[in-house]
């Protein structure tokens, strides 16, 4: 298990992948129903997802760099952390909770899933 | 598939029960509940954050350099290797996360290949939590035989070294 520890960050990113997907076919959909006509071919629509993944692995990227580069008591890289810290925070509370619906509403409704499984 | 990914999470019942049934303690649900949300919010912090900054700062042993910061030319040559040796381990490990990253969400753009990848995934996490389970189990069952009599249900208690850390903040 510790082990698994040096690829957290792929295995997040695949994480939030799915949950976005989840998110943005269950929740994008309802909220942008009038806006968005047909979601199959809208570039917002679909770029929704991938943007979500350039914005963690950019936040990634920056902890790495500011990580070399800076120490712990440096003052650009405290509320850096704090922030980034607080906001994977609740990306992570918000992916469980999208996924634990999402299986739910699944096995309740018994019907074949969309995301997560086939 | 679904009931396999609850029933993975759900293993943890065993314990809590095993706990509950041991040593009376019902309010364990209420601490566990209650730790979960909690746990998550720090999950990827302790996964992400503290790992990637410590493989970075892998260098840097200034919390205890006996003799090591003397300035002399051998103890530069010292820290140059070991800042090549931090930037080797860095390179890899972006390196390595890219490309499964890379190949995860590859795999998982077709309903059938991310079926296999998800798959894999709950077993090996569903392994390690059974593991996990098994032995945490185990060493309940040892500790009711050997200790419960005596020192009733087991306790985290701070020593006094630690109240007084807890104290100074």
């Amino acid at each position: 298990m510790n082990s698994l520890s040096y690829f957290a960050p792929a295995f997040f990113l695949f994480t939030v992948h799915i949950a976005m997907e989840a998110f943005r076919s269950d929740v994008l959909t309802k909220v942008l129903n009038g806006v968005v006509t047909n979601p199959e071919s809208s570039q917002f629509y679909n770029a929704f997802v991938y943007t979500m993944d350039f914005i963690y692995v950019l936040l990634i990227m920056t902890i790495v760099f500011m990580s070399l580069h800076l120490t712990n008591r440096h003052k650009r890289f405290v509320p850096y952390i704090y922030g980034v810290s607080t906001l994977f925070g609740l990306f992570m509370v918000c992916v469980f909770i999208v996924l634990v619906v999402d299986i739910f509403r699944g096995l309740i409704n018994n019907d074949s899933c969309k995301f997560y499984f086939t | 598939m679904r009931w396999l990914l609850v029933g993975s999470v759900l293993i943890y019942i065993v314990p809590i029960s095993i706990y509950i049934l041991l040593f009376g303690r019902l309010n364990i649900l209420c601490e566990i509940i209650l730790g979960m949300f909690s746990f998550l919010f720090f999950g990827p912090t302790y996964l992400n954050i503290l790992n990637i900054y410590s493989l970075c700062r892998i260098d840097d042993i200034s919390w205890g350099t006996k003799g090591l910061d003397s300035g002399s030319n051998k103890n530069a040559n010292l820290k140059d290797s070991w800042k090549l040796i931090k930037f080797v381990h860095v390179i890899k490990y972006v390196s390595w996360n890219v490309i499964l990253g890379a190949i995860l969400l590859t795999l998982g753009s077709s309903y059938i290949s991310r079926f296999f990848v998800t798959i894999a995934m709950v077993v090996l996490i569903g392994i390690s939590m059974s593991v996990k389970v098994l032995l945490s189990c185990i060493y309940m069952l040892l500790y009711w035989c050997k200790y419960s009599k005596k020192l009733g249900q087991p306790r985290v208690t701070a020593d006094s070294q630690i109240k007084k850390v807890v104290k100074h903040y």
